[in-house]
């Protein structure tokens, strides 16, 4: 059997604290494993501040784990990243971040190929032309600068950057967040069209639940840089198995909102039990004593002592 | 009755560096007190500036071409200043996406909200301030600076500004934008709980059709400049009179075609730089007839809505999509 794309094992980072004379560290991901086959995309979901950016440089080795390991088909991440160069790709939120504003997009989009030196230059025009029909944009545009254009036209031109070297593996990091709800479904579309397509994994980071159960076949969540569930995208819609997952799809199902009143937030402190449990309806004596760790439940996986009572609710 | 907003078709521009823009083309609207009213467009559609315009807070490069905006009767475009201050300060409240727009970063929260009650504030008023946003059990809060503090409580403390002097009307643009799915129902539960406590009327503002839908009794859709499509929300949610409205809720995530593929509106919002001649959305609109691009189309009642389009019957009274 082929290995996974990209396997993370049991991933920790950390973040040195940025405050004069404190040496502490602040832990962004903790004890995270996952998988990702080829052709297949992973939603990962859960507020800011989760760690999914972390989560997402890791996997891309633009960071290194403080502990476990990243593989990318079956090998360790090399230390040199330029090794990989072609084979990763990233789609960030914002897509001047990819596009130099004082080059035509169409220099940015090949800019990739150069860099890796997989083609000869000669055929790189044309392929060009084919990356930006592709993501359904017209060749000429690729003389254009990047403020001639519009945020989704930009954005689909960031995606083609991305893509012309034919990753096997995508982050799409808020990739629409920041587009308006109109132009956001042509570029989910584009998306999805191009995966199934061109068959890279993908790992699509978002807050939005709506447009990550739209795009992505498997969900993981994350709480405070935990991986507290993960299942298939109809079986996390259907039956969410952590309560952190139910207060995550308040945003799309009317349903669960009578089941739910919520305690006052409270800030966390550092808890021996769940990191939940401050804030969780369903939790009992053993949620702060005991920390749960990620167990199978029903067909997927859950970080909940009352995994079972939750999907039931 | 007087109703507490009051616009009449009003035009407002912007002069920038590449030419003028439109972003009000003639809205009308009617609020009575203790209403909520949610707004709803995508960016450019003028939705901001129309929030803008309540307190007559537009940047410095915007223009009122025509048409009025008064609250409680008090025109703001009128020229009587100090009345204007008068109204802001006691009549009416904002907020932000950003709460750190309304916080001082350099003043202890407790001083700040202090300042907004005004001259007879006291310790205790300040704390009753911070209990009614939900911010009681945090002492520390009225000691902090706005940088300590977390996204969901800086809100909520610029909530508490906003609601210091029991406003008539409370205009909050995409207040729940930067924070996260777990604190956004809290935002505007609290919001909606201030409004019905004190009788205060609510504008909100948001991109979201159904996070407007869900808080507010009166939707508004707005388009190119103009209120496209004004009905309760059980009324617009049932059907759509205006192919805009139809067209947003069809292509969001959760809304696919029975092919399991989302259905997005084709073509970009526009940039007006003059009053439209036809209607702003007939290049996007599959219901588009010659008349659609040569006569402004004009509000008209339609059962027990108001919707800006020449074929609304025709849309009203097919079920699916054109």
């Amino acid at each position: 059997m082929k290995p996974p794309v990209i396997y993370l094992g049991g991933v920790s980072a950390t973040y040195a604290s940025r405050r004069l004379r404190d040496s502490t560290s602040v832990r962004a991901v903790s004890g995270v494993t996952l998988a990702i086959e080829r052709g297949r995309t992973l939603g990962l979901v859960g507020e800011s501040g989760s760690g999914k950016t972390t989560l997402g440089k890791l996997c891309l080795g633009m960071m290194r784990p403080a502990e476990g390991f990243v593989q990318f088909n079956g090998e360790p991440l090399p230390r040199h990243r330029h090794r990989l160069r072609g084979s990763l790709a990233v789609v960030l939120q914002n897509p001047e971040w990819a596009l130099n504003p004082r080059l035509r997009v169409g220099v940015s989009v090949a800019e990739p190929l150069r860099i890796a030196r997989s083609l000869p230059s000669s055929d790189v025009p044309a392929t060009v032309a084919d990356m930006l029909a592709k993501v359904g944009l017209e060749p000429v545009l690729a003389n254009r600068y990047p403020h001639e254009l519009s945020g989704g036209q930009r954005q689909r031109l960031a995606i083609a950057r991305a893509l012309i070297t034919n990753p096997k593996f995508v982050v799409f990091d808020e990739a629409v967040s920041a587009l308006d709800v109109s132009i956001q479904s042509q570029v989910l579309n584009l998306i999805k069209d191009l995966q199934a397509s061109e068959g890279f994994a993908a790992l699509f980071i978002s807050h939005d639940i709506a447009v990550t159960r739209y795009v992505a076949h498997d969900i993981a969540v994350m709480y405070r840089g935990e991986l507290v569930e993960q299942a298939s995208a109809r079986t996390f819609y259907d039956k969410p198995r952590h309560p952190y997952s139910r207060v995550l799809r308040l945003t799309i199902a009317e349903r669960d909102r009578a089941a739910f009143t919520f305690r006052d937030l409270v800030e966390g402190g550092d808890s021996k039990g769940c990191l939940f449990s401050e804030n969780c309806p369903w939790a009992i004596e053993r949620c702060v004593i005991e920390k749960p760790v990620l167990r199978e439940v029903g067909e997927g996986q859950s970080a909940c002592h009352r995994a079972e009572d939750v999907s039931e609710a | 009755m007087t109703s507490l907003l009051n616009v009449r078709n009003l035009v407002v521009v912007y002069d920038t560096p590449r030419g003028r823009v439109v972003a009000l083309d003639g809205v009308s609207l009617d609020l009575e007190a203790g209403e909520t009213l949610g707004i709803v467009g995508e960016s450019g559609s003028g939705k901001s500036t129309l929030g803008l315009a309540i307190g007559r807070l537009l940047p410095w490069n915007a223009r009122r071409l025509s048409g009025d905006l008064s609250v409680l009767d008090l025109s703001v475009f009128g020229g009587d200043d100090e009345r204007l201050r008068r109204l802001r300060r006691d009549a009416l409240g904002f907020v932000f996406q950003n709460p750190m727009t309304a916080l001082d970063p350099t003043m202890r929260v407790g001083r700040q909200l202090a300042r907004a009650i005004g001259p007879r504030a006291s310790r205790d008023s300040v704390r009753t301030l911070l209990s009614r946003v939900g911010l009681a059990g945090a002492a520390r809060v009225e000691q902090s600076f706005p940088h300590e503090l977390s996204g969901g409580m800086a809100q909520r403390a610029a909530i508490g500004m906003a609601i210091a002097r029991n406003p008539r009307l409370i205009v909050a643009d995409e207040p729940t934008a930067s924070l996260d799915a777990w604190l956004r129902d809290q935002i505007l539960e609290l919001l909606i709980s201030m409004c019905g406590a004190t009788g205060a009327s609510l504008v909100l503002l948001s991109h979201d059709l159904h996070v407007v839908s869900r808080y507010c009794r009166h939707v508004a859709v707005m388009y190119g400049g103009r209120i496209v499509e004004y009905a309760r929300r059980d009324t617009l949610f049932h059907r759509q009179a205006h192919p805009y409205t139809r067209a947003l809720l069809e292509s969001a995530p959760g809304a696919e075609g029975p092919d399991g593929r989302l259905r997005p509106i084709q073509g970009l919002p526009p940039v007006i730089t003059e009053s439209s001649r036809g209607c702003a959305f007939a290049p996007r609109c599959g219901w588009t007839k010659d008349l659609c691009n040569d006569v402004r189309p004009e509000m008209q009642r339609t059962g027990n809505r108001s919707v800006l389009c020449h074929r609304a019957e025709e849309v009203l009274a097919c079920r699916s999509g054109a």
